[in-house]
C-alpha cells in the first residue's frame, strides 16, 4: 500500500499570488528512499512540508486536489498524529534541538516523553539510537555546545528515536562542512538499512546517485521527471530542469556522443569502475 | 557509554546539598515568606539580622561566592542609594552629622534609610538565594507536576537560552560589520551608532528562527495530547520538608500578625 499518494495537487501559500506546487501527482511507497532534487524555488520544500502536513495545518494557505497520507486526507489528519508518523530533519541544525536540555541524552528522549512512553523504555531506546548513529560520546555534552555537524546528528538520533513509518529529509547537509556532510550521509545509509521510507531532498547528486532508489524532479511547482534513479539521473535532459547530473554520466553520455557508447551510463563511482574495468578486460 | 550517567535517570535526581535538594517549590515557599517578612515587618534590626542569616547560610550550604557576588552588588544598589535618599526625602530633628555642610543627616532619616533598605535586601537576598539553590528546569518540572501546561514550561525555559543566542547572534553581526568597515568600537556614539542598525536582521532572524523551532519542536510530538512522561524525576517531597515549610509559613504569619497588631491595635 502505498504511504503517500498525490493526486493533483495545486496549493498556494496565503498572500502568495502564485501557486507554489501546480498539479503535483505522485505516489511514494513503503520501504524505498526517495530523492527529491531540482533548482531552488521549484517547490522541494513546500512538497515536503504538504507531506509533513505542515500543508495546510501548519501554513494554511489554499490547497486542492488530494492528499492521502497512510490512506487518509491529509486535512482530516491531526497534525499530532502526523508528528508520530512523520520524521522531519530539515536544513537548518541551530534550530532543530530544544534548547532546553542540558544533556543530549535528554535531548533525544524528549519525543518520546512527549508521546508518553515509560522512562524506561526511552532510556533503552535512546540506548540504541546513540549506538546506531555512533553519538555516545556526546550523551553527557550540553547540546547548545555542539557543533553544527554533531546538532545535525543529534537532530537526527531525536527524530529516529521516534521510530516514524517515514522520514521527510530536506537538505540536512546545506549547512554542513564535509567532515558533518560525510556524517550525516553514514546516518542516511544506516536508515536506509533500517528499513524505513525515507524522502530526501539534496543538491549533492553523486549522493542521492549512490542511496536513492527513485528520484523526483522539480521546477516550478510541478514534478517533471519521477522514476528510477538510474533512468533520471543518467538523462542529460535534466540539466535543462535545473538540475544537476553525475559527473560520471556526463561522461558516459560524452562516450555516447563520440561513438564510443558504453554499456549503460554509470551515475555512481562504482558503476564507473565497474564499466572501466570490463572495457579493460575487452 | 557512561553507564553511571544513564543509570542516574533511573533514579531520582539527587544532590549533595540537603537544602539544594529540597523540592523547588517548597524553596520558593521557604525563601519568598523571608522575603516577604522584611517587607513586611521593615525594621531594620530585623532585616539586617535576615541579611546576616542568608549569608551565613550561603556558606553553609556551599554557595557563598556566587551568593556574595550577587547580594554585593545589591547592597551598593539598593542598600546604599536608598539610605543616602533617604536622607534628602526624610525630614527629621536630631541631627546627628552634618555632611561636608551639605545636607545633615538626622537620626529619623537615619533610621527610616535603615528600615527601607534592610528590608529591600531582606526581600532580594531571599530572591537571590532561591534562584543560586534551584536549578530553572527543577523549578518547571515542580511546576509541570501540579498542573501548569508543558507549553508554559517550554517557553520560560526556552527564553532562557533564547537570550544567550540573542547575544551570540548579536556578536556575529557585529563582527560581520566590523569586516565590511564598519567603526563598532570607539566612544558611545560610535557604538550606538553600529548599534542600532543590527536590530533589524537580529529580530528577523530571532523570528525566522522561532517558526523552525516550532517546526521542529512539532516533529518531536509536543503538541500531542497524551499525558507527558519525564526522565528526569525529582523525589516526592519528604514529610520533614513540609513540616519545615509549615513552619516557615507560620513564622510569617506570624511576623504579619504582630506587625498589623503594632499598627492598629496598638497606636
Amino acid at each position: 500500500m502505498p504511504i503517500i499518494e498525490l493526486k493533483n495537487i495545486n496549493y498556494k501559500y496565503p498572500l502568495a499570488r502564485q501557486y507554489a506546487l501546480q498539479d503535483v501527482n505522485c505516489t511514494l511507497e513503503k520501504g524505498k528512499f526517495y530523492g527529491l532534487i531540482g533548482e531552488n524555488g521549484g517547490g522541494k520544500t513546500t512538497l515536503c512540508n504538504l507531506i509533513r502536513g505542515l500543508v495546510p495545518h501548519f501554513y494554511n494557505g489554499k490547497l486542492e486536489g488530494e492528499a492521502l497520507v497512510f490512506g487518509k486526507d491529509i486535512r482530516d489528519h491531526d497534525a499530532d498524529e502526523l508528528a508520530v508518523k512523520i520524521g522531519y530533519v530539515f536544513q537548518n541544525p541551530f534550530n532543530q534541538l530544544s534548547g532546553i536540555k542540558e544533556t543530549v541524552f535528554e535531548e533525544i528522549a524528549m519525543g518520546l516523553e512527549n508521546l508518553g512512553v515509560e522512562k524506561e523504555e526511552i532510556i533503552q531506546k535512546v540506548i540504541h539510537v546513540c549506538k546506531l548513529l555512533k553519538i555516545e560520546d556526546l550523551i553527557e555534552r550540553n547540546p547548545n555546545e555542539l557543533s553544527g555537524g554533531q546538532r545535525q546528528r543529534v537532530a537526527f538520533a531525536s527524530i529516529i528515536a521516534m521510530d516514524n513509518d517515514l522520514l521527510v529529509i530536506d537538505e540536512p547537509t546545506s549547512q554542513l562542512d564535509p567532515q558533518g556532510t560525510e556524517d550525516v550521509f553514514e546516518i542516511i545509509k544506516t536508515i536506509k538499512e533500517s528499513g524505513k521510507t525515507i524522502l530526501l531532498v539534496e543538491h549533492k547528486i553523486d549522493l542521492i546517485a549512490e542511496y536513492c532508489d527513485e528520484v523526483l524532479v522539480m521546477e516550478k511547482g510541478h514534478i517533471v521527471y519521477f522514476g528510477e534513479t538510474a533512468n533520471i539521473l543518467s538523462d542529460t535532459a535534466l540539466l535543462a530542469k535545473g538540475a544537476e547530473i553525475p559527473q560520471v554520466a556526463i561522461w558516459g553520455n560524452e562516450m555516447k556522443e563520440i561513438q564510443r557508447p558504453l554499456q549503460y551510463i554509470p551515475i555512481t563511482v562504482s558503476q564507473t569502475v565497474e564499466l572501466i574495468r570490463k572495457m579493460g578486460g575487452n | 557509554m557512561n553507564q553511571e550517567f544513564i543509570d542516574s535517570f533511573r533514579h531520582y535526581q539527587e544532590y549533595d546539598n540537603w537544602f539544594i535538594g529540597f523540592n523547588p517549590l517548597s524553596k520558593l515557599n521557604i525563601l519568598f515568606a523571608f522575603g516577604l517578612s522584611a517587607m513586611f515587618i521593615k525594621e531594620w534590626k530585623y532585616g539586617f539580622a535576615l541579611c546576616l542569616m542568608y549569608c551565613i547560610f550561603a556558606i553553609l550550604i556551599g554557595k557563598a561566592k556566587p551568593f556574595f557576588k550577587s547580594f554585593s552588588v545589591l547592597v551598593l544598589l539598593f542598600g546604599v542609594f536608598t539610605l543616602i535618599l533617604r536622607q534628602f526625602s526624610v525630614h527629621g530633628t536630631t541631627v546627628l552629622f552634618s555632611f561636608f555642610g551639605l545636607f545633615d543627616v538626622t537620626e529619623e532619616a537615619l533610621i527610616n534609610g535603615l528600615d527601607m533598605a534592610s528590608s529591600l535586601l531582606g526581600f532580594s537576598g531571599a530572591i537571590i538565594l532561591f534562584f543560586i539553590t534551584t536549578q530553572m528546569r527543577d523549578l518547571m518540572y515542580s511546576l509541570e507536576k501540579r498542573g501548569v501546561s508543558h507549553t508554559v514550561s517550554y517557553i520560560i525555559l526556552a527564553s532562557f537560552q533564547t537570550m544567550k543566542d540573542l547575544k551570540k547572534n548579536m556578536e556575529t553581526i557585529m563582527e560581520s560589520q566590523k569586516a565590511r568597515g564598519i567603526e563598532t568600537e570607539g566612544g558611545i556614539v560610535i557604538r550606538v551608532k553600529a548599534f542600532f542598525p543590527i536590530l533589524g536582521p537580529l529580530i528577523l532572524g530571532a523570528i525566522s528562527g522561532t517558526e523552525e523551532k516550532s517546526i521542529a519542536m512539532d516533529a518531536r510530538a509536543f503538541s500531542a495530547k497524551c499525558q507527558h512522561t519525564f526522565l528526569r524525576e525529582l523525589k516526592p517531597v519528604p514529610v520533614y520538608e513540609k513540616i519545615i515549610v509549615l513552619l516557615v509559613n507560620l513564622f510569617f504569619a506570624a511576623s504579619v500578625g504582630f506587625k498589623i497588631y503594632t499598627i492598629f491595635i496598638l497606636k
